[in-house]
């Protein structure tokens, strides 16, 4: 008996042991089958994904079934990653030495933050070898990738920053629509304020609240830039890194007042305390209640289909001064400079850049492509608005923006997180900007020039 | 209740009639009155976010997110079920899931079984030791074990993009599950442990024929609790995991959520319904059980 009982439990361990070993056995078998047959090895490409539900039916359904197709000896490993964990699973993978081999900036971490490491692989010498034609990308958004006449990255989407406006409230309120037009003088700050504000009803009331805008612009730097001022100094864009700010400028000054006025002085934009209950489920714009929304480029993608509720321009930002700018976000795809498979993994970024991939993504997603070819195509994808309207807004956009800093500047999130927090207080309502941007400007010079001396060691 | 006048040596003290507002029966329909209120009070505080859940479920994207919400959608849009479940592999996440949990279960309810019999009825030199032991690694979160773990069963193992990590531990106990064993195997009686000696019975052999049959309550629990935490279990699938195909509900469920405020709520919440369905079905199920287990357990010998 002593043997039985022994004899069960030595079976059902081993047995149960077997079951949590085989138990997912859908992997291990054609990892085996390849090793049998090294003649036609199959090659796994790792491609890391932000976690974006209007972006997986392309990742799913189009990309990876098609690519898989045309080319039967590579396999393509889909790896969605959460926005928040991206750069932590991201600097995990490298670490451990099994990064991406194709990847966006889609973490707190942009482009310069990954080249200064040497994570990223110049593609250059794949696309002379291929006599890859890049002549139908936009020009501008192409060069943004380019580090001393190398290319390290190709582009698949890209668009500045706009107003998006709810025509439906304009008409309401017998308001004339914002212009299209980003050469319109007339849209200056104080016409934006006065929109607003005739647009702007019973705020104390949350349930019949309408908000003449809700903001939805990121980082902070693009107020400033509505008035004409840069907080970094130009070279820093090229170098990823700045020695000076210039977050105690008056036209900084200017622009963080004027924000934070048109919460607490016109009144014409949620509390953050109101926001809180009108942001719960989503975007407050998609609910009706917000007559204008200025946000960056995901804009297009995020109010796509709200035709259904009601109709929806795109405007142009106010100018603050007269050599305002725009924020424009493009987000290239990259190779991984240790990656196993480069050519390969040069195959897919290919097809993922082809007009083809870049259409389905444009035609699943909503968002701007980056191919000329592809524009009118994009122009059309908008019921409520005109082609033509669409074509000026966004074009408009791009030709008076500049690329994000966040994509440029080397640990851009850090350098956000001081001026965020110096600019709380007065987004809040409790300080004014010219109390306290001095003291932050110290604050955020040290942070430059500390990160600085890092990278320099 | 007629008045009655009660005559004591010294005095007569009356006693009055008892109104009905005093008597012990109406004081006990009170008391469970007000239980019962407080009860619908509480159950429907914990039902208002499943309600919330429910409703959003059957919304669109654009109605889920609207202020004042609508409470029942005038045109529920029963198909969201069809189209979250679909628009990620979510059989394969319900198959993985169940894997994951049932052989997890099954693996802590036998070693935690094993190892919780040892401390309660083997006596070894430094056992108390090694208990207290067991227990300390409860006082660890998993978030500070998580690194040198993923390094270990990665680097060294070699184990991968793989379920290895999290099915082959649980086959070496868990602290909290062994505890509790140990606390209803301490009340199993010498007695029996002594007569199945004496006959000539092996220790496995009294874990077997009398520690396992009488603790089948205890057991049920364990696997209970197991089955629970883990089909939940989040993180460690997170880390380990990275194919889709091999993934589990709850990473599934995460990736819907989205940044700049293009989380499909309406989704999200279908989805999130179908997920919990199992466990509240097994519930039910068990709560049956847990009753049964008690009414056991009070005649034992």
């Amino acid at each position: 008996m002593k043997f039985k009982v022994f004899t069960f439990i030595s079976v059902l361990l081993v047995t149960s042991l077997m079951v949590a070993a085989c138990a997912p056995a859908t992997a291990p078998a054609p990892a085996q089958k390849a090793a049998e047959k090294p003649a036609e090895e199959k090659v796994t490409i790792t491609w890391y994904v932000r976690s974006q539900p209007n972006e997986q039916p392309w990742e799913q359904n189009i990309v990876i079934p098609e690519f898989e197709k045309l080319h039967p000896n590579i396999k393509i490993n889909l790896v969605i990653v959460n926005w928040d964990e991206f750069d932590t699973k991201m600097n995990a993978m490298f670490a451990a030495g099994e990064g991406p081999d194709i990847w966006s900036h889609w973490g707190p971490s942009g482009f310069a933050d990954y080249r200064i490491r040497g994570l990223i692989q110049d593609l250059t010498p794949f696309i002379e070898r291929d006599n890859f034609d890049l002549s139908d990308f936009i020009p501008e958004v192409l060069d943004l990738y380019k580090v001393e006449g190398k290319i390290y990255g190709l582009p698949l989407l890209t668009g500045a920053s706009y107003i998006f406006y709810n025509k439906k409230l304009f008409d309401e309120a017998g308001v004339p629509y914002p212009p299209a037009d980003w050469d319109d003088e007339t849209w200056t700050w104080d016409k934006f304020v006065e929109t607003a504000q005739k647009l702007t009803k019973d705020v104390d009331d949350p349930t019949k609240a309408i908000w003449g805008l809700h903001f939805g612009i990121w980082p902070n730097d693009a107020w400033a830039w509505m008035f004409g001022k840069d907080l970094y100094p130009p070279e820093a864009y090229q170098t990823g890194f700045a020695d000076t700010a210039y977050l105690d400028s008056p036209e900084a000054i200017q622009a963080f007042q004027a924000r934070a006025d048109l919460t607490w002085k016109y009144k014409v934009a949620p509390s953050p305390a109101a926001e809180q209950a009108l942001a719960a489920g989503g975007d407050p714009f998609l609910t009706g209640r917000v007559a204008m929304k200025p946000i960056g480029v995901w804009g297009w993608w995020v109010f796509k289909g709200a035709e259904e509720q009601f109709p929806f321009g795109c405007a142009a930002l106010p100018k603050g001064a007269p050599n305002a700018k725009a924020v424009i976000f493009t987000d290239p795809w990259m190779l991984s400079a240790t990656s196993k498979h480069p050519n390969e993994a040069w195959e897919f970024l290919k097809y993922l850049v082809s007009a083809e991939a870049q259409r389905a993504y444009m035609q699943a997603v909503g968002a701007p492509p980056v191919r000329k070819s592809l524009l009118p195509e994009f122009f059309k994808l908008y019921p409520s608005m005109t082609p033509e309207e669409a074509e000026t807004c966004f074009l408009g956009g791009v030709r008076h923006g500049a690329e994000s800093p966040n994509h440029l500047l080397v640990r851009f999130d850090q350098i956000n997180n001081v001026v965020s927090a110096a600019l709380d207080p007065v987004f809040l309502g409790e300080k004014t900007a010219a109390e306290v941007l001095p003291q932050a400007q110290q604050d955020l010079v040290k942070t430059l020039q500390q990160i600085k001396a890092e990278y320099q060691k | 209740m007629a008045e009655q006048v009660i005559v004591g040596p010294q005095r007569a003290v009356r006693a009055y009639h008892i109104p009905w507002y005093k008597t012990k029966s109406f004081r006990q329909q009170v008391t469970r009155a007000l239980a019962t209120l407080i009860a619908i009070v509480g159950a429907i505080i914990i039902l208002i976010p499943v309600a919330w859940m429910i409703s959003t479920s059957l919304k669109t994207r654009f109605t889920a997110i609207q202020l004042p919400p609508e409470w029942i959608p005038k045109n529920p849009q029963w198909h969201n079920y069809r189209d979250a479940l679909t628009f990620m592999p979510f059989n394969l996440f319900f198959r993985n899931t169940f894997m994951y949990a049932t052989v997890v279960a099954f693996a802590e309810m036998l070693s935690c079984s094993l190892v919780a019999f040892g401390f309660a009825r083997l006596r070894a030199p430094g056992r108390n030791v090694l208990f207290l032991l067991v227990l300390g690694t409860m006082m660890l979160p998993y978030q500070v074990t998580m690194i040198p773990q993923y390094v270990m069963f990665t680097k060294w193992l070699g184990w991968r993009d793989s379920w290895k990590p999290l099915m082959v531990p649980p086959f070496f106990g868990s602290a909290y599950l062994i505890f509790l064993l140990r606390q209803f195997y301490l009340s199993i009686h010498q007695d029996l442990v002594d007569a199945a000696r004496i006959d000539g019975c092996s220790h496995l052999g009294v874990w077997w024929r009398i520690f396992v049959p009488l603790s089948g309550p205890a057991l049920a629990a364990v696997g209970i609790l197991s089955f629970v935490y883990h089909w939940n279990d989040f993180l460690g699938p997170l880390i380990y995991l990275n194919s889709t195909e091999k993934l589990p509900v709850s990473v599934g469920l995460s990736r819907f959520t989205a940044a700049y405020g293009g989380t499909p709520w309406h989704w999200l919440m279908a989805a999130s319904l179908a997920a919990v369905a199992p466990l509240i079905l097994l519930f039910f199920a068990a709560q049956r059980y847990f009753i049964q287990g008690i009414v056991i357990t009070g005649v034992k010998g």
